[in-house]
């Protein structure tokens, strides 16, 4: 340095601070020395983002906010859409190929008390990406100052319900600390046999952990599967032969169908109709005739009537037989009384 | 000593008495002294051609001989000012992600500025005035006049250029030692990234051009309140360290007052 004239050390000094100035600007301006490409996006409520704010990708900075428009509903004819705020982001040209046409943009902090910045979710890279100057929906940042009005509200009516519930309340909590103390109570006289039971549930839980493997064993050895794979190739098969079943099935049921209407018209099927009236008539007749039959037997069962006088009483039955017997040995009886 | 001795001393001074003046007019006078260089300075400045050399020479004067100085001071209160703000971060919330943020910001709209210039305002102010104050007290500006040349054009001038171009320089400089400072601290003392440290997210353009408008104004008014303070030199050496102190101490408060009305207007035209 010390060979150097006035000049040049006023001058490399100038120079350094230049070069400070120039690095502010280009970091602070977030200059971007690289061409990019230009998106809109709609919000509702873009929350805190500002103009000259990051556009990320994975948290990677790939653009900036270069305007925020406010649109206030009013008709884009170009995409007939009411936007009510609109944001200018301009995103390096390089990661064009990358954002899709379903890409999602939302707003995001850098920390709970951070700045707010446009986050890119990129879409599937099946879609194809976003062209310069298109126009997407963004999604809406969940908007706390609305969060923290409904919970003053729900404050204010829960302040309310204990300023006119007082006495009501003080009630509860009472019965609720003498819950409490029950319980207490109860605990400590029993904690002997809730130690048990408190053993005997892990035992179960123990043998039921072995239960589940067991029956995981069962499930997964050799003859489930067999029978799943045997299961898989039936209904395989079905699903393969099922149409044609189908198929078949329908063309008999069509040809029963027709064969029916050929062999009984209308008038044979009044006929048959009639035939069947009939014998329905004829049904109930036998079970009439059946009815009185069955009468009939149980009197003589009984030994009623002279039938069964006749069929049921032994004495009568012996006099007949010893009247045949003797009308046998005397016929002349039949014609002569002594 | 007795009255007698005193009255005979009075009798003895060739000068005559300074007639009384209410502090009021005293700061009137000053501030109307002071409007009338400034104008003549700003004048010559785009009528009139400089000395060959004379502007380079004050630079490498206001510049490059106070570089060091700046680097020294700027380069502690930067450790200082982070080093506290890492304290009282950590009491309210014990986030440190966001300490280099907010100082960056606060250092290029006002800190870099406003803090740089008082320091610089001690060392070149009082350069500036007690070299022209020793003019004054040596006739060396009535030589000037007698020769039609006005000692605004020939000795404020080059300064006031020197200050305007050196003096931003160095307060940039200084701004960017301030700043590395405070990472240096604040990765020492509260573990925070370097790179997490180097976040330039929250400062605006607007930020820049008032911190850059502050560097300008305040290099132009240390050489002209530093100027005027010596031109005003009367009462030989002794009057020269009263020049000295008063160009320092006035420059101190141009830059404060400077500082409120830039700010306040900054605020409206390009808001934080």
């Amino acid at each position: 340095m010390k060979g150097l004239s006035i000049e040049v050390r006023v001058g490399l000094m100038i120079l350094v601070a230049v070069a400070i100035a120039v690095a502010i600007y280009l970091t602070v301006g977030k200059v971007s020395l690289g061409s990019g490409y230009t998106i809109y996006v709609d919000f509702n409520n873009p929350g805190g983002v500002q103009k000259g704010a990051a556009v990320q990708v994975a948290n990677v900075r790939v653009g900036q906010v270069d305007d925020i428009e406010y649109w206030g509903g009013r008709l884009d004819e170009k995409t007939n859409t009411r936007p009510i705020i609109r944001l200018k982001l301009n995103i390096e040209k390089k990661v064009q190929p990358t954002i899709h046409t379903d890409a999602r943009f939302y707003v995001a902090q850098t920390s709970i008390v951070g700045e707010s910045y446009i986050a890119i979710d990129p879409g599937d890279p099946e879609k194809p990406f976003l062209k310069n100057g298109a126009v997407v929906r963004g999604i809406d940042p969940p908007r706390m100052d609305l969060a923290f009005s409904m919970a003053f509200d729900l404050l204010g009516n829960i302040n309310d319900l204990v300023r006119d519930n007082r006495e009501e309340l003080n009630g509860m909590l009472t019965s609720l600390a003498n819950t409490f103390k029950s319980v207490d109570g109860l605990l400590t006289r029993n904690g002997d046999r809730i130690d048990r039971m408190m053993e005997n549930v892990e035992d179960i839980t123990v043998d039921g952990r072995a239960t589940v493997k067991d029956v995981r064993g069962i499930i997964e050895g050799p003859h489930v599967k067999r029978s799943i794979k045997n299961a898989d190739h039936v209904l395989d098969s079905v699903s393969k032969n099922i149409d044609p079943i189908l198929a078949d099935t329908r063309q008999i049921t069509g040809k029963v169908n027709t064969t029916l209407d050929d062999v009984a018209g209308p008038s044979q099927r009044k006929q048959i109709q009639k035939i069947i009236a009939n014998g329905e008539e004829i049904t109930d007749k036998a079970k009439g005739l059946v009815s009185d039959a069955t009468d009939i037997t149980r009197r003589i069962h009984e030994g009623k009537g002279t039938v069964g006088a006749i069929l049921m009483d032994e004495q009568l039955y012996d006099d007949i037989q010893e009247m045949v017997r003797d009308l046998k040995h005397n016929p002349w009886k039949l014609f002569w009384r002594e | 000593m007795t009255e007698a001795a005193a009255q005979t001393l009075d009798a003895a001074t060739d000068e005559p008495p300074l007639p009384k003046r209410s502090a009021l007019t005293d700061m009137l006078g000053e501030l109307a002294d002071l409007w009338r260089v400034t104008l003549d300075t700003l004048f010559y400045t785009f009528n009139h051609k400089r000395e060959k050399g004379a502007v380079i020479t004050q630079c490498y004067a206001i510049g490059n001989r106070s570089l060091f100085f700046m680097v020294v001071t700027m380069g502690f209160i930067g450790a200082i000012v982070v080093y506290q703000i890492g304290i009282q971060t950590a009491r309210i919330i014990p986030d440190m992600s966001l300490v280099g943020a907010t100082y960056v910001k606060l250092l290029i709209r006002d800190l870099a500025a406003s803090v740089g210039a008082m320091p610089l305002a001690t060392r070149v102010g009082a350069g500036i005035a007690a070299e022209i104050g020793s003019m004054v007290v040596t006739e060396q500006t009535d030589a000037l006049r007698m020769s039609a040349a006005d000692p605004v054009d020939y000795l404020v001038v080059p300064r006031f250029l020197a200050s305007v171009l050196m003096g931003t320089s160095i307060l940039l400089i200084g701004g960017a030692v301030a700043y590395f400072a405070g990472m240096l601290i604040c990765n020492l003392s509260f573990d925070v990234n370097p790179y997490v440290y180097m976040n330039f997210s929250m400062v605006t353009s607007g930020d820049c051009i008032l911190g850059f408008i502050k560097c300008l104004v305040y290099g132009g008014t240390i050489a002209l309140v530093s100027s005027q303070r010596g031109l005003r030199t009367f009462g030989g050496s002794e009057g020269v360290g009263r020049a000295t102190t008063e160009a320092v101490v006035g420059s101190l408060f141009a830059i404060i007052t400077l500082n409120l009305i830039m700010s306040t207007i900054g605020n409206f035209l390009l808001p934080a």
